[in-house]
């Protein structure tokens, strides 16, 4: 085994420390699980419910024709979503900084998993309301405060402001202590407004947003629980380097292109913007949209100029 | 479900992005909750779920861009041991093994923290014990280009 190959088993030794706690894994595994099993039986019984109006039909023949079939979704499917003009951002985040965290003054301000965050290069601030334990630290901003470190590398200095706000200013351990405490005491009590990616002609209608970052936005059904990840919502990311699936048929969003694909139950739709960037809408499993309302919310959204193409 | 942090971690390494790495490991639990029966009369759990996070990891429809940054010139320390340059190395490598391909990058977590023989990454990926050594050979070739030259010592086997 030579240097890199040392360093490369070091490396991940070292990262995997960094991995996400599995915290509430188990609860959303059970939950996405009953939901699938939920679908399948309603697939199971919309076709049964096909096939019993088909004999029916057959039987009576002066019924036929009043049993239609809805297009776009199967019978017994949950209906699509449906689409409506509202403002789907959250306020912001509740503290503007007035100096900079390591080199960088100017955070990327979104929301993580249902979470208020600023993003640096070298850290993040965030805002909730879960308590925060620690090893007790000095006081930030008039509050006791506690400093966590994990072994990716990151410290935490963690501080409840006002009565149910828990603030985080994560960093990495470049950074010290006295750093982070004197950024904490320049954040000033007001709204940043959210780094903005997309404007939407039409929104999902009751699917809030729990993650707005400079290339993406989720929209989460109520019974999927915010978080960071994307599965079971329907996610709208820029990208400049997707390209149309092998499998799947060529559509219209509204003037643009697209291309519209399904697997394993996840439907994607590329959308070309003309200038070699991509908007990818993603729905993932479980959530009920028929092509029709895809491709009119598909057409209504439109890249700002804070949008930034990931690669995806 | 115990098990379940070794199974992040591992889609953490995989992907380098902790939502990423959340999405992969509860997709892949979902779909062995709904066949656990038949999983735990085969070969348990653990090398089911491990093997759908590798595999669709692989053919993963998107990524998250955002999120964790790896921190290319972090400011000047006093560094009397050398740590930083060793944290430092390793950030290197971490912010390398991120511009690998997936395949890759799958063969080195393998092969380097789960610590499988090629036949078993090869039945993990899917795919031939030759293609995984070659896969690794790619992958430790390029590192060796990107890392720094300082970094690296002769091979002592």
């Amino acid at each position: 085994m030579d240097e890199v190959e040392r360093l490369v088993r070091a490396s991940l030794a070292e990262r995997a420390g960094a991995a996400p706690p599995p915290g509430a894994l188990l609860q959303r595994v059970r939950v996405a699980s009953a939901r699938r099993r939920r679908r399948d039986l309603a697939m199971v019984a919309g076709v049964l419910a096909t096939v019993a109006a088909a004999l029916a039909a057959f039987a009576v023949p002066h019924r036929a024709g009043r049993d239609g079939v809805p297009t776009g979704l199967p019978v017994g499917a949950a209906p699509s979503i449906t689409l409506g003009s509202a403002d789907p951002y959250p306020a912001g985040f509740p503290f503007t900084p007035t100096a900079p965290l390591g080199d960088s003054a100017t955070p990327d301000v979104g929301l993580d998993g249902g979470v208020p965050t600023l993003w640096y290069p070298s850290g993040t601030v965030t805002v909730g309301t879960a308590a925060i334990a620690g090893t007790p630290a000095p006081v930030v901003r008039g509050h006791p405060s506690v400093l966590n470190k994990d072994p990716s590398g990151y410290v935490s200095l963690s501080w409840r402001e006002g009565t149910a706000q828990w603030v985080t200013v994560r960093a990495v351990n470049t950074l010290s202590l006295d750093d982070l405490v004197t950024y904490a005491g320049t954040l000033a009590p007001r709204t940043l407004p959210v780094t903005v990616p997309f404007a939407f002609d039409r929104v999902p209608v009751g699917l809030p947003v729990d993650n707005v970052t400079p290339s993406a936005v989720t929209f989460r059904p109520p019974e999927v629980p915010a978080s960071g990840g994307f599965s079971g919502k329907i996610a709208v990311l820029l990208s400049d380097t997707a390209g149309p699936s092998p499998t799947g048929r060529a559509v219209q969003a509204g003037t643009h292109p697209a291309h519209l694909a399904t697997d394993g139950g996840v439907t994607v739709l590329s959308v070309d913007q003309g200038d070699g960037r991509t908007v990818v809408v993603q729905v993932g499993r479980g959530v009920a949209v028929d092509e029709p309302t895809l491709l009119r919310f598909a057409a209504g959204i439109h890249p700002t100029a804070a949008a930034r193409a990931g690669k995806g | 479900m115990s098990r379940g942090y070794a199974l992040l971690r591992f889609a953490y390494l995989l992907t380098g992005d902790r939502h990423l790495a959340e999405d992969l490991t509860q997709e892949a639990l979902v779909r062995a909750h709904r066949r656990w029966t038949a999983i735990e009369h085969h070969d348990g759990p653990e090398p089911y779920v491990r093997k759908a996070i590798a595999r669709q990891y692989l053919s993963w429809r998107r990524r998250r861009s955002s999120g964790e940054t790896a921190v290319a010139d972090p400011p000047d320390r006093p560094d009397p041991d050398g740590f930083t340059e060793r944290i430092v190395d390793r950030d290197a490598m971490w912010a390398a093994l991120a511009t690998l391909p997936r395949a890759q990058r799958a063969v080195l977590v393998l092969r380097y923290y789960e610590d499988l023989p090629d036949a078993a990454i090869a039945e993990t990926l899917g795919c031939a014990e030759a293609t995984v050594r070659v896969n690794a050979f790619k992958a430790l070739r390029r590192l060796r280009g990107v890392v720094s030259p300082g970094m690296v010592e002769v091979d002592r086997g």
